[in-house]
């Protein structure tokens, strides 16, 4: 077991330094400098040079790659081109509210999710199985930016009911929150109910009822930690995708998040941001996947992750 | 909306695996009959023709142009006219949906924005399937190396949050001269095709996995049947069902990514009517007109619901087992 | 200064930058009205304002800093030698004690220290504190990117353009020493490389302002934020979460009297229509409405009362390349400057800004000349003129590329005009649009200027040099590759006076020069609409400034809302 996990974590080395390369390639593939800002009021050439060459960003492209990659193994991000603040800093100032943010949602989503498909699945074919999957097909299909610009419109503009400005108290949360969840909370259905119905038609569930063992016994007893075990497995990517997912919410409700720092970045050709926000995101999304892949081998013997 | 497009666990893969290697039904016309049964997947079949048809007759049954804004007189036409239920007072019986911010006919760009919607889906879907599926193919029967490199490969992309991946490959490229033909087409095409075929490379092999340890493989390979036409005849009809799953969801998703993109400004170049640029121009102005944004979102909305549905019947018919 | 879109992922485009900005920044009206609101109203002595900045500042380090928005908090936090008079925007002393003593051949200026003035943390300002904010925009290792201001200093652009990686200590130090800043115990002097009747312009600006050696050494890289951001405006900022919202709070110290506002919140919102739901909403108490805002506030009596015109610091042009036929003839120039409607182009098209019916210089300016009727809309005048160009009758006047950056509400103007030129000259111009970014690289070389473009140009600092010479001159920035050496030898002449109104008045027949030899058809000057509270009173702003003025912030005060 600890074997495997090295070798995951040594294999991620590779993983991260292409994405590094890729990353790092295309952002300097696009024209322009970041100090080229505005053909109204353009800096004088000599002073875009003279800024090209204190940032080091007049280096040809492989010099500045080696110099980032060997910053980068002192796990020095770099400064932000046109910001006054280290990656380091907008990282740890911006990432916290993006987690927040995405932990919230995956915890309603789950809140929902859970219940709603499992009583789906007890209750197949009911008017509740219907209503809950009518639900989950528009919430996984229904772009959140829609969402959330029908949102904005009847709750803060025509209904006043929320601030439109700020961060941080429930009342500011709530929106961003929820519509971010949606997706998440509507896969998550599908998935919880599919995995119960697979479930209740196992032998074994059978044998227990036959039995004479009361209902709830069966459900809660036998089915419900079988049909967990899909579910548990997709709670990292889900994880994963609702914090670096919410750059388009955290845009439209101006949070304070590094989703839209990094929008914001990759405009302006903030090459340190783009890539320290980039590899944040890989590392993050190969640790959730590592830990799923853990948790599967836990959860469920016949897996042997191990191998 | 993360999830959809959000990269699987290679424990959701083994999962994946887990599903696709039970037994096919070997009956297509059963699967049919299955699928015409689905009245969910009937509806959206319904709307993808209307859909479709509207994209291909364009020119005819849009009323004007999509990007002109200029009435005959030489004026400009009025900015944020009123659909036909909305305030009378800045209703313009010439423009039924109304006007955007700059006098161009709404309905006119939501006709047109179909064609981009649709083209964005099945292009970029057409170009995974056959990479994708040829690849994933010679990964799976071959091993080696191939398999050493599709692997790899698909470590670094799917440690990409795809989106997000999409996201800088638009932005950055965009502004270069590949970003410029055809208004950024054939760019978004790539770079959805990029980012996307290595799920389909990783589901083809591991079907052909388990296929060729299968009697009919050995069989076939015994009286000395050439490996291609092994490929062609047996692994491919046989692995057949989830990529014709996979590619059902892939559409939308390639639709819903266009229009994020369009929504973030950094999609197909204007004037271009596409529905998420539409929602982005529409978005600026939603405090004091709602429809321009609201109506390309509508549209958006329903085209996906019916991928979806049709993507559902498709999977409850090949695989009934499997009902997520 | 810069104006930068609201829009994080608009790339800026000189009209999508136009119709964004004034969410970040609004501009106030011409001649310092104070404002519809000003009278009335008692102040609440704990008034709060909440006003929106856009995006997040990159940086509010005054030595430093370029776009709109920064220089809005610098001016809010920090008052130069100089400031100007909102009425005639030209510089009156600040914390200078007097005008200042300029030497017979303008190149020496001495400006004397007010002995009251008092950083927001009791420290007295001293010339000292002066000199070390100027020199630190000329430090190359400040990495300003206003620096080339002060290039008029002696020595500072030599030090400034210095490699700080390959230079020795010693020879940086060698640089230093030779820049023209000296300080003593009351004043500041300035040696500058040739004479500058527009010096006193420039010592306002954010570039000199002053800064404790204290707040440098305790707060280092990071000496901007509040406990170090320490100024001797009339706010000081109390609290800065990035990406959300700064706060400041009146300096009571303030020289002139503490300011009426006690707290001054600035969100940071980037999208424009989220902005004006959060006015609507009572979140916020001043807002810049857009184009895209006006059918709902000219429907609405509430807002409309709110509602004002405000102009803004930039004016857009046509630009034709002079060097290239058939725009190497004055007539063909002339012909086209001539022949389109400013005036229909607003109402029909721009809807937000003023027609460009005068010279480059926009109204609210010194130099702003409305009398100048060089390129007024005559149709027949245009046709004259066009039959006198050489072209006249050959195939250089048909198919004339009209080069664009690429955007819907770009396209809409550039269609316009080709319909105007079309129907009132009969030239055929063929709209070309060019993405943003290969746009900007297009205008900037000679060898790929357009033949025709569309440019606009926004103030740095309300002053004559600014427009004429910075943007004309052929030595400087000049885009359309036009000379003209009676243009250059007025222009240089009027900066070097110092006698301001011998100095407006040759900077008028230059301004006139550049109007009829039409290197640039005016098009139009921008302007924006902001709504205010009814309970925002005592604004003062003026067509230099971002949100709420820059130069009466201490005069503000919010009544008791409703």
């Amino acid at each position: 077991m600890l074997r495997y996990v090295i070798r995951r974590l040594l294999l991620l080395i590779p993983t991260l330094f292409f994405v590094a390369l890729i990353t790092f390639a295309l952002a300097h593939a696009a024209p322009g400098s970041p100090f080229d800002k505005n053909e109204n009021r353009p800096l004088p050439q000599s002073t875009i040079d003279r800024l090209n060459r204190l940032y080091g960003i007049d280096k040809p492209i492989h010099e500045q790659f080696i110099l980032y990659m060997g910053n980068l193994l002192r796990l020095d991000l770099g400064s932000s081109l046109v910001k006054d603040r280290t990656v380091g800093e907008i990282i740890s100032s911006q990432f916290p509210v993006s987690a927040q943010l995405g932990l919230q949602a995956l915890l309603l989503a789950l809140a929902v999710s859970l219940p709603l498909g499992v009583i789906s699945a007890l209750k197949q074919n009911s008017g509740v199985d219907y209503a809950s999957m009518l639900f989950a097909t528009i919430g996984t299909t229904v772009p959140s930016f829609v969402i959330a610009i029908v949102a904005i419109y009847i709750f803060a503009v025509n209904l006043k009911l929320i601030p439109i400005v700020g961060w941080g108290t429930p009342k500011h949360m709530i929106l961003p929150t929820i519509i971010l969840s949606l997706g998440a909370m509507a896969f998550l259905t599908r998935i919880t109910r599919a995995s119960m119905l697979e479930a209740i038609r196992q032998d074994y569930v059978r044998t227990a009822r036959s039995k004479g063992l009361s209902e709830q016994v069966v459900i809660v007893g036998h089915t419900l930690k079988n049909a967990m075990i899909p579910v548990a497995t997709i709670l990292g990517p889900a994880t994963a995708g609702l914090i670096t997912g919410s750059f388009i919410i955290e845009t439209l409700f101006s949070v304070p998040g590094i989703g839209r720092e990094f929008i914001l970045s990759i405009n302006r050709r903030d090459y340190p941001l783009i890539m320290g926000v980039f590899l944040l995101y890989a590392f993050l999304i190969a640790v959730a996947n590592l830990t799923v892949d853990l948790v599967y081998g836990l959860i469920d013997p016949r897996i042997k992750v191990a191998k | 909306m993360a999830t959809i497009t959000r990269p699987l666990s290679s424990a959701e893969r083994a999962a994946e695996l887990n599903v696709i290697t039970r037994k096919q039904r070997s009956l297509w016309q059963d699967a049919m009959y299955r699928l015409f049964r689905n009245k969910a997947a009937i509806a959206g079949l319904i709307v993808i023709a209307l859909a479709a048809t509207m994209a291909i007759l364009a020119p005819v049954i849009a009323p004007y142009s999509p990007t002109d804004y200029f009435t005959n007189n030489g004026k400009a036409a009025p900015t944020l006219a009123e659909p036909f239920w909305g305030d009378p007072k800045y209703y313009d019986p010439t423009h039924v949906f109304g006007t955007d911010a700059i006098g161009r006919d709404i309905l006119s760009r939501l006709i047109w924005g179909a064609r981009v919607s649709m083209l964005v889906g099945f292009v970029p879907v057409a170009i995974i399937f056959v990479v994708g599926v040829s690849i994933g193919m010679a990964a799976g029967f071959y091993g080696g190396w191939t398999d050493q490199i599709l692997m790899r490969l698909t470590d670094v992309i799917y440690a990409f949050p795809d989106l997000l991946f999409l996201i800088i490959i638009m932005a950055t490229v965009r502004n270069t001269d590949i970003g410029n033909i055809m208004g950024g087409l054939i760019l978004m095409f790539t770079a959805i095709a990029i980012v996307n075929w290595v799920g389909m490379a990783r589901l083809v092999r591991g079907q052909v996995l388990s296929l060729k340890e299968k009697e009919f493989i050995e069989a076939a390979r015994s009286i000395g049947v050439p490996d291609r036409r092994i490929m062609i005849r047996h692994l491919l009809p046989n692995s057949l069902a989830p990529v014709i799953v996979a590619v059902a969801f892939g559409i939308p998703s390639a639709m819903l990514a266009e229009a994020t993109l369009g929504f973030l400004g950094i999609g197909i170049r204007p004037p271009t009517a596409t529905w998420g640029v539409m929602i982005n121009e529409g978005f600026q102005v939603f405090s004091t007109t709602p429809w321009p944004a609201i109506l390309p979102a509508v549209f958006i909305a329903i085209v996906m619901l019916a991928f979806t549905f049709v993507g559902d019947g498709l999977r409850d018919a090949l695989d009934p087992r499997m009902k997520i | 200064m810069t104006q930068r879109g609201k829009a994080p992922w608009s790339f800026v485009a000189p009209f999508v930058a136009l119709a964004l900005v004034i969410g970040a920044c609004q501009a106030g009206p011409s001649t310092a009205q104070p404002s519809a609101t000003a009278a009335g109203g008692q102040a609440d002595p704990n008034g709060e304002l909440v006003t929106n900045l856009g995006s997040e500042p990159d940086t509010i380090d005054p030595h430093k800093a370029s776009f709109v928005g920064e220089i809005s908090v610098i001016m809010s936090v920090f008052e130069g030698l100089m400031t100007l008079d909102p009425k005639t925007l030209k510089p009156v002393p600040a914390v200078a004690a007097k005008e200042p003593e300029v030497s017979a051949d303008a190149k020496t200026w001495k400006f004397t220290i007010r002995d009251n003035v008092k950083f927001s943390d009791g420290a007295p300002v001293t010339a000292a504190d002066f000199a070390r904010g100027f020199m630190r925009t000329c430090d190359p290792k400040t990495a300003g990117e206003y620096s080339f201001v002060l290039y008029i200093i002696a020595g500072c652009e030599a030090w400034n353009g210095m490699d700080v990686k390959k230079a020795t200590p010693a020879e940086l130090d060698a640089a230093k020493a030779k820049v023209g800043i000296k300080s003593d115990a009351t004043s500041i002097t300035f040696s500058l490389t040739e004479p500058a009747g527009y010096f006193g312009s420039i010592a306002y600006m954010w570039v000199g302002m002053p800064v404790q050696q204290k707040s440098l050494d305790t707060g280092g890289d990071k000496w901007t934020e509040p406990a170090t951001y320490i100024g001797n405006g009339p706010f000081k900022l109390t609290e800065w979460k990035h990406n959300e919202k700064m706060v400041f709070e009146r300096n009571d110290g303030y020289w002139r009297g503490a300011p009426k506002l006690k707290k001054w919140t600035r969100v940071m919102i980037n999208e424009g229509a989220v902005a004006f739901a959060a006015y609507r909403n009572n979140e916020l108490d001043v807002f810049g409405a857009a184009a895209e805002d006006l059918r709902t506030i000219d429907s609405d009596a509430e807002l409309k009362a709110q509602a004002q015109d405000v102009p803004g610091s930039c004016t857009f042009y046509i630009g034709f390349n002079t060097r290239k036929a058939p725009m190497d003839d004055v007539n063909t120039r002339l012909a086209i400057s001539k022949a389109f409607d400013r005036n229909a182009f607003i109402t029909d098209v721009q809807k937000v800004g003023a027609p460009a019916n005068g010279g480059f210089i926009p109204p609210g300016f010194p130099g702003y000349d409305k009398d100048d009727s060089a390129q007024k809309y005559d149709p027949a005048a245009a046709k004259a003129a066009l039959a006198k160009s050489k072209y006249s009758g050959k195939p250089e006047l048909t198919n004339i590329k009209f080069t664009y950056s690429s955007s819907a509400r770009t396209k809409t103007r550039v269609e316009w005009l080709q319909q105007q030129l079309k129907t009132n000259i009969g030239i055929d111009v063929v709209p070309d649009p060019v993405d943003s970014t290969a746009y900007t690289q297009l205008v900037k070389k000679p060898e790929t200027l357009p033949l025709m473009f569309i440019l606009g140009w926004c103030a740095d600092f309300p002053h004559q040099q600014n427009w004429l010479t910075t943007v004309f001159h052929s030595t400087s920035l000049s885009r359309t590759g036009w000379k003209n050496d009676t243009f250059d030898k007025l222009t240089k002449q009027a900066d070097q006076d110092t006698n301001k109104e011998n100095a407006d008045k040759t900077y008028q027949e230059a301004s006139r020069i550049l109007s009829s030899e039409a290197p640039a058809a005016w098009l139009y000057y921008n302007a924006g609409k902001t709504l205010t509270k009814p309970w925002v009173k005592g604004v003062t702003t003026t067509a230099i400034d971002a949100a709420l003025g820059q130069f009466r912030l201490w005069e503000i005060f919010v009544t008791k809302k409703g």
